[in-house]
């Protein structure tokens, strides 16, 4: 039996969660949708199980006990860049996931996770992965790609000409942008619109990768059948590159050659194939700029930008906004089971006025964080994240009252301690502690006086 | 006084007491282990972040809300200002986590009343 043959596609799921009651938990709810997982509870397990399985999906608690989750998820995506990664975390630690997303993670979920949003996510990641893999016209579940071309900007409708001028030709690609342009968007466009579109899509992340990972993933085991090396599975379609410059040079210098030369690297009966794919690579780097400084191959450089586009950063397009947010609000809300049909003028405005340094990933993660933690069928400037300038609600001016003593007119002795503990700990932002110290008491003594007013309330 | 919380979902749909009194016990088994960490690695603060994470991701799926602010509270506590009171803190979150243990697993214990044994 031959050891390196694809693995079974029978756990298209793998969920890795350390804390065994929410792993059963979801592993249930997932069953129960006719989605069964394979369960890890440890990076290192969660590893030793892609590589044996290789899931297309992947549901990745942050916080595990021996490493960091997003180290874990750089190491599957090296292993399988297609892989669909649903990152987990706890609320309050929505920056974690925003990190992620930019990382490549497909999406994330945020505690307590409610049943219809974790079968939802799951649901689309595995669709997105079928499709990809059935190397159909590829239709990515992300919701950053559906408006990458939306607007009328001279600087988007540019991109459009572009695109649609470089689809059907031949040559190498470089596209060019800061993160979250929609670069990788773009990328699929130009795929998808080639008279390659039904061959694979084979991308490869190049940065962070070690020389000798990154070897095996482009060219493949030395002494080993070359099926699953990238350059083998894109023949007749595209590879796409992330970051090229990135290789280390011996990784370089075999891609300069096998460019040059026209043909894949031998397998182990010596035989080599005619090189026939498109390289598309995607880089935050100007790929054209000669002399290089950063060690990159000056003639791999050439080799990989013969056709250029340049992704416009959000700012850029601010015209495109008001569209762009609309089409990323219904297709969220639906996401996240929420009914949202219109955003207000203040909140159009909140948004428009922003530099987006995030760009389109970063417009995304606002209006999802404004959708999963408000409700519908409006969305308004105060819904946004206070970081948007704008949309901070104003402080509300208490009524002046000229003896400070009249508030507590009619209140017993019980009731004015109560309104001034809960009035010290609102203005200490709901910390118990730091109120404590204000008012000279144990914390504990809060706690107790706050269990007695629940108990009087019931 | 009585932890105020809510079985996840799912649990209410399962139909298969075994399955119920299966999870209930792992979720109170994973509350009480918390506790007993938390008791025991009170002087390590890199420990207590974990376990507190750890906790407040359980207290989070049972709605156990006034569980969930506690555990905030300590984290914060633990990051911004890491001996200032954690004791009492800690103290209580022990309690109510115990006290919340007790109460998922009597609720979906197959022997509580009403249900067959």
């Amino acid at each position: 039996m031959n050891n390196s043959s694809p693995p079974s596609d029978t756990h298209s799921l793998m969920l890795v969660e350390d804390t065994p009651s929410l792993q059963m938990l979801y592993r249930t709810v997932l069953r129960k949708a006719g989605y069964p997982a394979i369960c890890a509870t440890t990076a290192a397990e969660a590893l030793e199980q892609f590589e044996k399985h290789r899931p297309q999906v992947v549901l990745l608690d942050l916080m595990l006990p021996d490493r960091d989750g997003l180290s874990v998820m750089s190491d599957i995506l090296r292993l399988e860049p297609e892989t669909r990664i649903v990152v987990i975390t706890a609320d309050g630690a929505i920056s974690k996931a925003v990190e992620a997303t930019r990382r490549g993670a497909h999406d994330y979920l945020v505690k307590p996770l409610g049943d219809r949003r974790l079968v939802s996510a799951v649901a689309t990641a595995l669709n997105g992965a079928r499709q990809a893999s059935q190397v159909q016209t590829r239709l990515p579940a992300d919701p950053l790609t559906l408006g990458v071309f939306d607007g009328n900007s001279a600087a988007i409708e540019r991109v459009r000409a572009q695109v649609a001028a470089l689809a059907g030709s031949m040559a190498n690609v470089v596209i060019q942008g800061e993160g979250g342009t929609g670069r990788c968007a773009c990328a699929e466009q130009l795929h998808s619109n080639s008279p390659r579109a039904r061959r694979p899509m084979v991308t490869v992340s190049c940065a962070g990768a070690s020389s000798e990972r990154l070897w095996i993933d482009l060219f493949g085991h030395k002494t080993g059948p070359q099926t699953r090396a990238a350059l083998a599975r894109a023949q007749g379609g595209s590879l796409v590159l992330y970051e090229p410059q990135d290789m280390p040079q011996d990784i370089q210098t075999e891609m300069l050659k096998v460019l040059s030369e026209g043909l894949l690297p031998p397998g182990p009966d010596g035989e080599q194939e005619v090189l026939d794919f498109r390289v598309i690579s995607v880089t935050g780097h100007d790929l054209r700029s000669a002399p290089r400084e950063d060690g990159f191959n000056a003639e791999l450089s050439y080799r990989l930008a013969v056709l250029s586009i340049d992704m416009p950063p959000l700012r850029k397009r601010a015209d495109d906004i008001p569209l762009l947010a609309r089409t990323y609000m219904g297709h969220l809300a639906q996401q996240e089971g929420k009914k949202f049909t219109q955003i207000a003028p203040d909140a159009l405005a909140a948004l428009t006025e922003r530099d987006w340094p995030g760009n389109l990933r970063e417009l995304t993660n606002v209006l999802r964080q404004a959708i999963v933690l408000h409700d519908g069928p409006e969305l308004r400037a105060e819904m946004l994240p206070s970081a948007l300038p704008g949309s901070a609600s104003a402080p509300v001016q208490a009524e002046p009252v000229d003896d400070p003593l009249d508030a507590f007119a009619g209140l017993t002795l019980a009731q004015i301690e109560r309104q001034v503990i809960e009035a010290v700990i609102e203005r200490h932002g709901g910390s118990v502690p730091q109120a404590a110290r204000e008012l000279d008491i144990a914390p504990s003594t809060i706690y107790r006086k706050r269990d007695a007013w629940e108990a009087s309330e019931r | 006084m009585a932890a105020t919380y809510r079985l996840p979902e799912i649990m209410r749909e399962l139909g298969d007491d075994a399955e119920i009194e299966a999870l209930g016990g792992q979720i109170a088994d994973d509350l009480a282990n918390c506790a007993k960490r938390l008791r025991a690695d009170d002087s390590a603060p890199g420990k207590q972040h974990e376990i507190l994470h750890e906790l407040r991701g359980v207290a989070l799926t049972l709605r156990a809300e006034r569980l969930v602010t506690l555990c905030r509270e300590a984290e914060a506590a633990l990051t911004h200002a890491p001996d200032t009171g954690m004791d009492d803190l800690a103290a209580h979150i022990c309690y109510l986590t115990d006290m919340l243990a007790a109460s998922v697993r009597a609720e979906t214990s197959r022997s509580r009343p009403g249900r067959p044994a």
